[in-house]
């Protein structure tokens, strides 16, 4: 089979951003880029659903981390969300970041 | 030339010519004669383009030039050498179009030199670069490999009581220093502490950030007796120095007691240790545990465990995340894999790095490291 690309698409009035496939170093990039964006600069409430993506390496992880631990400090929080057996459930996992399910 | 006067041909800034169907020179102006170094009376009527070029000059036109006139009606910018009374060569580009007769015979061709001495230099200069950095590429590489080797310890140390098997396989062509690492090293009598880790990133950036994890480790092992201490003071340093990355890592401290092992351990974003016990049952020891270097506030939790007879397997993630198109080897490939395993560190090691890279048809996309670790007090039975 092959990778699919990366795409995402920013849903309930820009409260959910929701990601597909591959989450490489390009990919990686805009996301960063992007959650910023939607936050205001991580400020504001978001949820970050990766059911969807195939691929998350560390360094994606390390992304998201970061901008969860910034946005706590800036009193606002952001949520990562996977279903059970997922990549990104596993990966999560093994890095210590805690999620939601659904 | 009607309404215009001679002079703008005949002066033109660049060399003008005009060839008759068989190719000799019918007109030329005061610029192309210059280039040339050639008088009107040696060259107009008596000599062909083809005769006022080198002799691979010479030949790329026959083959090329012409017939592609006579295809295409125009050519541009053909890098030629033009010859001299004297033999000097000068570098020149050449446009060419044809205007045609009423038959082919009486068409004429409008040829346009410049001089091209200043771009030839350039080109031969950019080629000199285009060496010079694929030579410095050549030792980039060559240090990398270097400083790979420095970073990955070829053999463990021999542990008394303690059997070890460690292997590592760098991503791709091996060409790129990764970030996986190990080491194994005493910090007291009887007392021995093993990691495993990886740095986020490639190449040799990757690489000194790896040097600072291995020494900083070493380092911090002398002032915290706890894992999760070690990992958090490792994490404020990690912090410190680098702002972009950071490293997963596996630390355990392995005491002997004279009879067993006991150890130790803590996981810092990384994949957990794999217990085999001699029933060939397996299971994943410890708590996960928050990347190292990320955030300012990290959640570390110690585990203890009595080695007995079993067997301890840490990996990086190439392992687990090693994929065939969309399928992964996960830790649904690795679990049967040691289940599957002789109950040896050497047999376990083998086993997987010999899988994963099958799994991948020999060409893993991350680096893959294994380390293996058993009591070699007791004679421990095959499970």
């Amino acid at each position: 089979m092959e990778e699919r690309a990366f795409s995402y698409e920013v849903s309930d009035g820009s409260d959910r951003l929701v990601l597909h496939g591959d989450l490489d170093e390009g990919a990686t990039v805009q996301v960063r880029m992007l959650v910023k964006e939607i936050t205001d600069g991580l400020t504001r409430d978001l949820t970050i659903d990766l059911t969807d993506v195939d691929l998350l390496p560390s360094s994606a992880v390390g992304v998201l981390a970061n901008a969860q631990d910034t946005a706590g400090k800036q009193g606002a929080a952001l949520t990562f969300v996977a279903a059970d057996g997922t990549i990104a459930a596993r990966v999560l996992t093994i890095c210590g970041l805690s999620y939601d399910e659904a | 030339m009607t309404g215009l006067r001679p002079d703008l041909f005949e002066q033109a800034p660049c060399g003008y010519a005009v060839l008759d169907a068989s190719g000799l020179v019918v007109e030329a102006n005061a610029e192309l004669l210059r280039l040339l170094g050639r008088t009107r009376e040696q060259v107009v009527d008596r000599l062909t383009l083809a005769q006022l070029v080198s002799a691979g000059g010479r030949i790329y036109l026959d083959t090329h030039v012409f017939p592609m006139l006579s295809l295409e009606g125009v050519v541009r910018e053909l890098a030629l050498d033009v010859v001299q009374a004297d033999g000097t060569r000068v570098p020149v580009l050449v446009s060419a179009n044809l205007a045609p007769g009423p038959e082919p015979e009486r068409s004429l061709i409008r040829v346009v030199v410049l001089e091209a001495r200043d771009r030839r230099r350039y080109e031969t200069d950019l080629l000199e670069s285009v060496r010079s950095i694929e030579a410095a590429r050549q030792v980039a590489a060559e240090l990398a490999e270097t400083l790979q080797r420095t970073l990955i310890p070829p053999t463990p140390p021999a542990v008394d009581g303690l059997a070890i098997a460690a292997a590592y396989r760098p991503a791709g062509d091996g060409r790129e220093v990764g970030g996986d690492f190990y080491d194994v090293f005493q910090v007291a009598d009887h007392e021995w502490l093993a990691v495993i880790g990886d740095v986020t990133g490639k190449g040799v950036a990757a690489a000194t950030v790896t040097a600072f994890v291995r020494h900083t480790i070493r380092d911090l092992a002398m002032q915290h007796q706890d894992p999760s201490d070690l990992l958090q003071a490792l994490n404020r340093a990690v912090l410190e120095h680098d702002t972009d990355r950071f490293c997963t890592l596996v630390v355990l401290r392995l005491v002997d007691d004279g009879a067993d092992w006991s150890l130790t351990g803590s996981v810092g974003g990384h994949p957990l240790p794999v217990l085999r016990r001699t029933d060939g049952s397996v299971a994943e020891l410890g708590t996960h545990g928050s990347l190292v270097g990320v955030i300012a506030t990290p959640t570390f939790t110690t585990f203890e465990h009595r080695l007995g007879d079993d067997l301890l397997l840490l990996y990086t993630d190439g392992v687990i995340e090693a994929r065939r198109g969309r399928e992964l080897f996960g830790l649904e490939g690795l679990l049967p894999l040691v289940a599957g395993a002789d109950h040896e560190p050497a047999a376990v090691t083998a086993t997987v790095v010999e899988e994963v890279l099958a799994f991948q048809d020999g060409n893993p996309r991350d680096d893959i490291a294994v380390l293996t670790l058993g009591s070699a007090r007791r004679r421990a039975v095959a499970g």
